[in-house]
């Protein structure tokens, strides 16, 4: 998934904040947010709007334009 | 008459009765609803509007995160329990993260004679409408997440 994100990153800079959230248990920080979000399984993609509230996610490999729908609906 | 178009009355009266018998057995148990199996997300929502329950077998925070317009939360090991309520003639939808929760629950349900039970296969990963947030449908999660001024996405992920 790292060229689409890498790609999707890049596009989307200055309009949505795209993070990489490690969950390989050396990020505190990553761990927290996704029990918040009770992410079971990786990857997840979770999208939240400007004032923090979660806006639906998607489990698994995803196809880009599934990823990029998911952006312009968070731009709406 | 003579026994050789006796036989023969006989076997037409036997096809007739046969082809009559075929043709009033009820298809799929009596409705237009496919038979109890996996199906795939693009025929949930027409399962739903023939009024079949949509079943989320995660956990709440799951749900909240973000679940499929209209379905309600019972979490897998609540299943029993909840379902001793539920109509078993009525059709069930039921779904989780990939698949596999949602079919233990599919196994659990038609060995208690519910008759109608539909497995999302592939879970709502394979969802591709809107996902609701919130713990009932319809509802807003709130702030779940930090406010950081700017829509978000989060890819949670590991290195290896």
């Amino acid at each position: 998934m790292k060229p689409v994100v890498d790609r999707l990153t890049k596009e989307y800079a200055g309009k949505v904040d795209i993070k990489r959230m490690s969950l390989d248990g050396d990020d505190a920080n990553a761990e927290q947010l996704a029990t918040q979000f009770g992410v079971q399984y990786v990857p997840t993609f979770v999208f939240v709007d400007a004032k923090g509230a979660s806006q639906g996610f998607v489990v698994g490999e995803t196809p880009e334009a599934d990823l990029r729908a998911k952006l312009d609906a968070l731009l709406r | 008459m003579k026994p050789r178009n006796i036989l023969i009355s006989v076997a037409v009266a036997a096809l007739v009765l046969v082809v009559a018998a075929l043709a009033f057995i009820p298809k799929g148990g009596g409705g237009a609803l496919p038979a109890s199996s996996d199906v795939v997300a693009s025929a949930v929502p027409g399962l739903v509007s023939s009024g079949a329950r949509l079943v989320d077998v995660r956990t709440a925070a799951e749900y909240a995160a973000g679940h499929i317009q209209g379905a309600e939360n019972v979490p897998i090991d609540t299943v029993p329990t909840a379902a001793g309520g539920w109509d078993k003639a009525a059709p069930i939808v039921l779904y989780c993260a990939t698949g596999a929760r949602s079919a233990n629950a599919y196994e659990y349900l038609k060995a208690q004679g519910f008759a109608k039970v539909y497995n999302l296969a592939g879970g709502v990963a394979t969802w591709t409408g809107d996902l609701v947030t919130g713990t009932s449908s319809g509802a807003s999660a709130g702030a779940d997440g930090p406010a950081t001024g700017r829509p978000t996405m989060y890819e949670f992920a590991t290195d290896s």
